[in-house]
């Protein structure tokens, strides 16, 4: 996942984004913790959404202990006791972050290739380790990959063939360890936002990825004046709504014991408004920077 | 399998009162009868009658021209599997059915069970299909509305209204009663805020 996935910071409750903060850091805990201090280079808000869902649902309550962070040690962090499921997190962060520089192995660029080249041995040592504590987490991305790569050996595959993969990964994620009854609707919210954020990545990239002759499930589109690129923006707005519909029915559906409000507005606000942002590049719309217009 | 009401020897399109007589009728004839023969024949019957109903519960309008010889029975048992979540046994017995015999109600099957797979576009576009083959079905109408809602961002209103609508506690109600009690107060201390109660 590529910092898609966050929380928008304006329409939160002020404890709420404590709580997401502490749920942030105490991954961060978990990373170094469980593998070293170079893992933590690899913390993204994305993976916070899996811990927060993974909180609401548990069957019991969590505490938060102020705890000082040794990167900023000026500033105290809330640090979750439930040790279990930010281990867990930890490990799928790892084992995703291998795939993704494996990935970036074989990509064109060179400087990608290179720094892909330098970093493999230490996250390969990292993940052996995250494979052997998560290995249905490890199962169910290498599934992903090996998928991906045969769709994409495809002549023309559909946007829902092409998101499939990483969508069911995540889905897959989402649901190891999970109560029966919750399942379904754990592992459509995996589901839908591994798909969201696939769409999103493919319309971010397809600028980049026609110049360079890379595959993208949306090179089909012409994207060539401003009046196109509109209607690409439009085109990708409503898949995205579409997938988002049905990500927060999932939601409602799912048995939320806390942190409802910190999950809908990752689901409802948060992700919107990365999208606003990618989509903006199409719509020729100049993102001012330092600037808040209320209106 | 042969056309339901030539089984059951009715007109097509006929109402559930005359399917059921007409079953009924049929059925008594073949129970009397202990040969092979009628044996099978009512083992059609029931097949004829089961799809009728089963169609007739899912869309009112049953016409003629959107029946297929063999479609009827199947989609009961497709429906089913949906129910239970056996999608991918819903899906083979779907795709078995050939494209030239494929009605609306098939259309409808196939988007249900690419929504409940996560393939939305797909879902979308087989919702399309069955909306624009029958227009008068009521339930692939809410099916394709809610599409075209959730790509506008229909939801995203409707949540930000519900959740305003909870934070909102000064509404015009709440105001009376607010200066009702303030009135009751002050009547205690001897005062009055509201002179005429």
């Amino acid at each position: 996942m590529l910092g898609y996935v966050r929380a928008y910071k304006p329409d939160m409750k002020m404890r709420d984004y404590e709580f997401y903060r502490g749920i942030y850091c105490s991954l961060c805990r978990a990373l170094g913790r469980n593998y070293s201090p170079l893992a933590q280079l690899f913390l993204s808000y994305d993976f916070a959404l899996a811990c927060v869902i993974r909180l609401a649902c548990a069957e019991s309550g969590c505490s938060f202990s102020a705890k000082r962070c040794p990167y900023n040690p000026a500033k105290k962090c809330l640090i979750c006791g439930s040790k279990d499921i930010f281990d867990f997190c930890s490990h799928a962060v790892i084992i995703t972050v291998y795939y993704k520089i494996l990935d970036n192995l074989h990509d064109k660029g060179f400087f990608k290739k290179l720094g892909a080249a330098l970093i493999l041995p230490a996250v390969a040592l990292m993940h052996r380790k995250a494979k052997r504590l998560a290995p249905e987490a490890e199962k169910a991305v290498a599934d992903a990959m090996k998928l991906q790569a045969e769709t994409e050996a495809k002549p023309s595959p559909s946007i829902d063939e092409a998101a499939h993969p990483s969508a069911e990964a995540l889905g897959k994620i989402f649901t190891i360890g999970a109560s029966e009854s919750q399942k379904d609707s754990l592992r459509t919210i995996g589901y839908l936002t591994g798909r969201f954020v696939y769409i999103l990545d493919a319309a971010d990239d397809l600028d980049d990825d026609l110049k360079k002759g890379a595959f993208n499930p949306f090179s089909g589109c012409d994207i060539s004046s401003p009046e196109k690129q509109k209607e690409f923006a439009d085109k990708i707005r409503g898949m995205l709504n579409l997938t988002q519909n049905g990500i927060l029915e999932a939601l409602d559906s799912l048995e939320i014991k806390r942190f409802y409000d910190i999950s809908e507005n990752i689901l409802l606000d948060g992700i919107t408004a990365c999208a606003e942002k990618v989509l903006g590049k199409y719509e020729d719309k100049p993102e001012k920077k330092n600037t808040f217009v209320v209106e | 399998m042969r056309n339901p009401y030539e089984v059951l020897g009715i007109p097509v399109g006929a109402p559930l009162e005359q399917v059921k007589i007409a079953y009924k009728y049929h059925a008594q004839k073949y129970q009397n009868d202990p040969s092979p023969e009628a044996a099978r024949k009512m083992e059609e019957l029931n097949q004829a009658y089961d799809s009728i109903i089963m169609n007739s519960s899912s869309s009112n309008t049953y016409s003629n021209s959107g029946y297929t010889a063999s479609s009827g029975a199947d989609y009961s048992d497709i429906r089913a599997k949906i129910n239970k979540g056996r999608l991918d046994d819903a899906q083979i017995l779907l795709d078995g059915i050939p494209e030239s015999n494929r009605d609306a109600e098939w259309y409808y099957l196939k988007g249900t069970i690419m929504q409940k797979r996560g393939w939305l576009e797909e879902a979308a576009n087989n919702f399309a299909t069955a909306n624009r083959l029958d227009p008068s079905n009521n339930t692939y109408k809410i099916a394709y509305n809610k599409v075209i809602n959730s790509r506008n961002g229909g939801y995203r209103t409707e949540r930000k209204q519900s959740r305003s609508g909870k934070d909102d506690d000064c509404s015009y109600l709440s105001c009376c009663c607010d200066l009702l009690c303030a009135d009751a107060c002050c009547e205690c201390m001897g005062g009055d805020l509201i002179s005429c109660c």
